[in-house]
């Protein structure tokens, strides 16, 4: 196998594949060209131990089939006994493949012997199959460069830290580097720490040994020599830092501030800022009035902020109701805000819809 | 309408600064004209703001547009009619900085490169602050939300509607120093109606300012090229250029803190007795006004700069570089700056019962090792080893504060990293031993502390970690 190619490891679970699996707790499983249709009707699973690594995989891809969307744990047992668990969520629709990196995970090590899968009461999918994935060194250097130059996003964190570049070897790890918080890779600015502390301490120490240069010389060659990778890294970690704040600009730039009106969006608030705006015009007579949007942090309070003086809350005593991304909020045959089945106020109309979900609605009163 | 609000808003402000140090400089003007608008324009908007502070709590004024421009007017009035009286506003100057350019291509080459790249990443900040809508937690929740109240109300509102029929009381935010969202609301009000642009273009302002007043600073010590090159190392820091062009209030106390502690070293570092006074004097005015910027100013910073001010008052009078007269009329002076600067907002928060504390009171914090102390200490060295925040700056710091020791301790220069790490510990102990251990795990409070001791950390890097590969001793 070349130094570049990606070792496979393939655990099918389709008809006919001779694969040795132990199901334990309340679970079926159903064969089928396909794979195998489990069914938990309590909570339930398999685990295989009849299935060898030359080398410890770095990640594994779940080929799935299921009609919603299911979180399921990916369980292994290491050679000592102790069993570990990683969630995986699994998408819905037909073949889906779900890539997991396993290399961060600390109890990852290559004493593992049994894998499976554990699920859920009501869960059911197809399985296909599980592909466990080895980087090979060239791949993880080509990687480990490409994930240095792989930029964060501009997050609400991003004004208290930046992660800075990072380390990632394997395809997954660097593929879903950013997906995951903290990123599951190896910083570089750690790497680099330690690598400049090294070498301050290599320099001193040779130089200690030159009797031959006196030490006011010496003083001065290692100050220098110093300089020279703290400034080379310096300008590396600058070009990398200062392009992702630029690429952040830019990105702000072309999803908002030159975006039409109709479909710009900001960062993770979606529309938000222009639906605020909208449904201003609609509460700036009013002292209060209700707000609901997807979650609470962080629309509450800067609906609070663009709407100021009028302020929101969930009291359902105000008559005039804004809904942000509530989908599940209706209004009923009786004229009536309802999620569910329940009616949540008085009848009423609804003045304006910005989109599915987000409108505003004040009660007769 | 904006553009026209900012002009004369920023401009009154930054005129208040620019008028108050000369009036403080005297005869003998120490600072050039570029650097005296840079420092104008971080003093300036305290002094303003503390102006119509004062004027609030004498029940002379409320914040409508009348008596916010006739109070401006008012202190412009005052200023210029000192500074006229005393014949100070075309005394001579005592430095005439020359910025002589390198002679070799190469060089000018590069500086070109890092004057373009780092005025992109300026720029393209800019525009992003003055165009997007205010978008981060501490923005909305509390420095635009305050001066949204404040123009409201026209009154200094120590409560806030929280929604969900919460309110902020005055323990939280609103103890905080009313400068920044003050400076909003005068803006504001100048325009008439509420603008998210012209609301966050004064951090842009502060941010330049502080790069400016940096690079004057590094000058008097260094050629051109160095403070270019330092200046542009400054604007590399990732957390500080991000905090510098958002509605966040910690590059200004950043700015603050450079120049008071940079005017001590100046006068620690000078021999003569006018100069001595006149950085003493203007490195006092910034520290004192500074404490009306945020809460941390009394608690942590001032404390630290009361020490290295005595340390470099018994300096020079043990070396007799200012008689006993001169020092004593200087101690004087600066005791009434900080009467007339500290004493009103201190009465102000003791007559409203407002908290001494970065949002929680610190009366309340209970001080012990908890289980969050190992995890606070965690996150502080993980946040300075293993995140870009500050690139290298702290392992280069500290690099070059070891190599200089004797220096460090001893000699003027030593002023600036002695201030920077005795507060860092003073601000590693409140998260290793106080439940604000979060803001350290979470990693909210922990950055913005160092933001705004990193320009002078910087400024320590360059200065002493030239002379360490320059020529000569180091202990010279």
């Amino acid at each position: 196998m070349s130094a570049s190619a990606e070792q496979q490891w393939l655990f099918s679970l389709k008809q006919g594949e001779n694969v040795v699996w132990e199901g334990f707790g309340e679970l079926s499983g159903q064969s089928d060209p396909n794979g195998t249709l489990l069914t938990a009707t309590g909570t339930g699973g398999f685990v295989t131990n009849d299935f060898s690594f030359q080398t410890l995989p770095d990640s594994v891809s779940l080929l799935s089939s299921a009609e919603v969307t299911q979180d399921v744990l990916f369980v292994w047992i290491l050679e000592d006994g102790i069993s570990m668990a990683r969630s995986i969520t699994l998408p819905a629709g037909e073949s889906q493949m779900t890539d997991v990196n396993l290399a961060s995970e600390p109890a990852w090590r290559n004493t593992v012997k049994t894998f499976g899968l554990q699920f859920s009461p009501g869960q059911k999918l197809l399985l296909t199959s599980l592909t466990f994935h080895k980087t090979s060194p060239g791949e993880a250097m080509l990687n480990a460069v490409r994930s240095f130059f792989n930029f964060d996003l501009y997050r609400s964190y991003s004004i208290n830290f930046v992660w800075g570049p990072q380390f990632a070897l394997g395809n997954v790890a660097r593929a879903q580097l950013w997906d995951y918080l903290p990123p599951q890779a190896f910083s570089a600015t750690r790497l680099v720490n330690i690598l400049l502390i090294v070498f301050f301490v290599g320099l001193g120490i040779s130089l200690a040994f030159q009797t031959s240069i006196p030490f006011d010389a010496k003083k001065k060659i290692f100050f220098r020599w110093s300089l020279i990778p703290l400034v080379m890294v310096w300008i590396l970690w600058d070009l990398r830092m200062g392009s992702e704040y630029l690429s952040w600009m830019a990105h702000d730039a072309r999803t908002y501030i030159f975006a039409s009106p109709e479909e710009r969006t900001l960062r993770d608030r979606d529309n938000f800022y222009d639906f605020a705006e909208w449904a201003r015009q609609y509460v700036h007579d009013r002292e209060h009035y209700v707000f609901f949007a997807e979650r609470p942090w962080p629309y509450l309070g800067n609906m609070r902020y663009i709407t100021y003086p009028s302020i929101p809350g969930n009291d359902t005593n105000d008559d005039t109701w804004v809904l942000y991304k509530r989908p599940e909020i209706t209004v009923d045959r009786e004229g009536r805000l309802s999620a569910y089945g329940s009616p949540l106020s008085n009848p009423g109309t609804v003045l304006d819809k910005f989109e599915k979900g987000s409108f505003v609605f004040r009660e007769n009163r | 309408m904006s553009l026209l609000a900012f002009i004369i808003g920023m401009g009154v402000a930054s005129t208040v600064g620019c008028l108050t140090l000369i009036l403080i400089e005297g005869r003998h003007q120490i600072l050039g004209k570029t650097e005296r608008i840079a420092w104008g324009c971080i003093l300036g908007p305290t002094l303003l703001t503390f102006f119509f502070f004062l004027l609030y709590t004498a029940d002379l004024i409320l914040f409508t547009r009348l008596s916010l421009s006739v109070s401006a007017v008012l202190l412009l009035l005052i200023l210029i009619g000192i500074a006229w009286y005393r014949k100070l506003l075309h005394a001579p100057r005592f430095v005439k900085p020359h910025l002589e350019l390198p002679q070799k291509k190469w060089m000018k080459i590069v500086l070109v490169l890092i004057i373009v790249w780092s005025a992109m990443k300026i720029l393209a900040g800019s525009l992003d602050l003055l165009t997007t809508p205010t978008y981060w937690d501490d923005a909305f929740n509390n420095w635009n939300m305050r001066a949204k109240v404040f123009v409201e109300t026209q009154e200094l509102a120590l409560e806030l509607p929280g929604g969900n029929d919460i309110t902020v009381t005055k323990e939280g935010v609103n103890s905080y120093p009313p400068s920044v969202p003050l400076m909003k609301a005068w803006l504001t009000i100048l325009r008439g109606e509420w603008s998210e642009g012209l609301a966050n273009s004064i951090h842009a302002v502060w941010y330049i300012a502080l790069l400016v007043s940096f690079f004057f600073l590094l000058r008097r010590n260094e050629n051109t090229a160095v403070s270019i090159i330092g200046t542009y190392a400054l604007t590399s820091l990732p957390l500080l250029l991000i905090q510098g062009l958002n509605p966040y209030a910690d590059v200004y106390v950043a700015g603050h803190l450079l120049l008071a502690v940079g005017a001590l070293w100046r006068a620690a570092e000078e021999h003569e007795s006018y100069a001595i006074k006149t950085w003493l004097l203007l490195s006092a005015c910034v520290m004192t006004a500074a404490v009306f910027t945020k809460n941390e100013v009394l608690l942590v910073f001032l404390p630290v700069y009361i020490l290295l001010f005595a340390w470099t008052l018994l300096r020079h009078g043990h070396a007799h570089r200012i008689s006993l007269k001169q020092l004593i009329q200087t101690v004087i002076t600066i005791l009434m700056m900080a009467i007339v600067l500290i004493a009103p907002w201190l009465w102000f928060k003791w007559a409203n019962g407002l908290t001494f504390g970065n949002a929680k009171s610190v009366s309340e914090l209970a001080i012990g090792i908890t289980v969050q102390t190992q995890a606070a200490f965690y996150a502080i060295w993980y946040f300075l080893t293993r995140e870009a925040n500050f690139l290298f700056l702290p392992l280069a710091f500290l690099f070059v504060f070891i190599f200089s020791l004797k220096r460090s301790l001893l000699q003027p220069i030593g002023i600036l990293a002695l201030f920077v790490l005795i507060a860092f510990f003073g601000q590693a102990m409140i998260y290793l031993l106080t439940p604000l251990a979060t803001e350290a795990t979470n990693q909210t409070g922990l950055g913005r502390g160092l933001v705004q001791l990193a320009p002078l950390a910087m400024l320590f890097t360059v200065i002493q970690g030239k002379k360490l590969i320059g020529k000569g001793s180091i202990d010279d």
